[in-house]
């Protein structure tokens, strides 16, 4: 148990490691850099990944997050000239049909990257593995939301007496 | 005054002083002795303070104690033996102190391999409620990539997509579902 424990916080050790040095250049802020490391010890933890597992997994997801965050930026700047072609009378409409084929393309890859995500997870993962992470996935989506959600609820007020 | 001849002298007679002081001087040795000491003040003054000194080594010793003196003696010691730590006391008080300082050599150590070397940030919990807030909202941010919406419990979607309505927004669902009931 006690040896279990120890390879846990070595490999997260090297894990956040290796995640600061892959996102030196990514020009990853501090606070994400902590969130992808949270990510990866529970991943690691949920689906009992072995060290080279761990760092295939680790890549994985880093490259997911990136593209995620260049495409949210993408989806950003389409919806703003969406919105200032609109204000157009007449509006361009082969502007606009342009902006609306290209806002629809990164829609839908933001809406599969996720299972994008788990196609690449797939190919280094047993099925037992591939299995966890599905059910992982989820649990912690949940845990996030209610984590959020206690944070966000006003202090309790205290019982007024008359 | 002694001139510089009886110097000599002098030291070659100082055993024959000393035997003279005692009263043991051979009878030959008395006529030679007594000759120069009747020239010489410093060995006549010698002669008489040695003579002072064997009468007072001659003299009766103080008297010895008796055996009450010594009966007191051995309680006194015995007292001091009782009163004393015992050796096994003394050896842990040295065994502690040598204990406590392996911990304040380790401590020290300890210190400096600190302050040399800074710590890395302890690993991080796997309790979410160990992430900071911004960590938090990063992986809320984050989590996208790896889960689709769908996946998210639909009671706890809907739940807070009414949390997050504006004032304005739920004034007007609050409407909205008066008119239905």
């Amino acid at each position: 148990m006690t040896t279990r424990c120890l390879g846990v916080v070595a490999l997260a050790a090297l894990l956040a490691l290796g995640l600061r040095a892959s996102s030196a250049g990514a020009d990853v802020s501090p606070e994400r850099d902590r969130a992808r490391t949270y990510l990866m010890l529970r991943v690691v933890d949920a689906l009992g990944l072995s060290d080279t597992k761990a760092l295939q997994m680790r890549d994985i997801l880093r490259r997911a997050d990136e593209r995620r965050v260049e495409l949210s930026q993408k989806r950003d700047t389409l919806e703003a000239q969406l919105r200032t072609a609109l204000t157009k009378s007449p509006p361009d409409e082969a502007a606009l049909s342009r902006l609306v084929a290209d806002a629809h393309t990164v829609q839908r890859e933001l809406a599969t990257l996720p299972e994008h995500t788990f196609s690449e997870a797939q190919k280094i993962l047993s099925v037992e593995q591939q299995a966890k992470l599905l059910l992982f996935r989820r649990d912690l989506q949940g845990e996030v939301r209610q984590a959020l959600r206690r944070r966000a609820a006003p202090p309790a007020h205290p019982t007024k007496t008359h | 005054m002694t001139i510089p001849w009886m110097r000599w002298t002098c030291r070659r007679l100082r055993p024959a002083l000393v035997d003279a002081a005692m009263g043991t001087l051979p009878l030959g040795e008395r006529g030679r002795v007594e000759d120069h000491i009747a020239r010489c003040a410093f060995c006549r003054n010698d002669l008489a303070s040695m003579r002072h000194v064997s009468i007072g080594l001659s003299a009766p010793a103080a008297s010895t104690p008796g055996e009450d003196f010594w009966r007191r003696q051995r309680q006194a010691i015995m007292r001091q033996v009782r009163t004393a730590p015992a050796p096994a006391k003394v050896a842990a008080r040295w065994g502690s102190l040598r204990v406590a300082g392996a911990v304040a050599t380790v401590v020290l150590a300890l210190l400096v391999t600190r302050t040399v070397f800074p710590p890395s940030p302890p690993p991080l919990s796997r309790s979410i409620d160990h992430l900071d807030d911004e960590a938090l909202l990063h992986l809320h941010d984050l989590l996208p990539a790896i889960a689709p919406a769908s996946t998210i419990y639909d009671a706890d979607s809907d739940l807070l997509s009414v949390h997050d309505l504006g004032d304005e927004e739920l004034d007007r669902l609050a409407e909205l579902l008066g008119e239905q009931s």
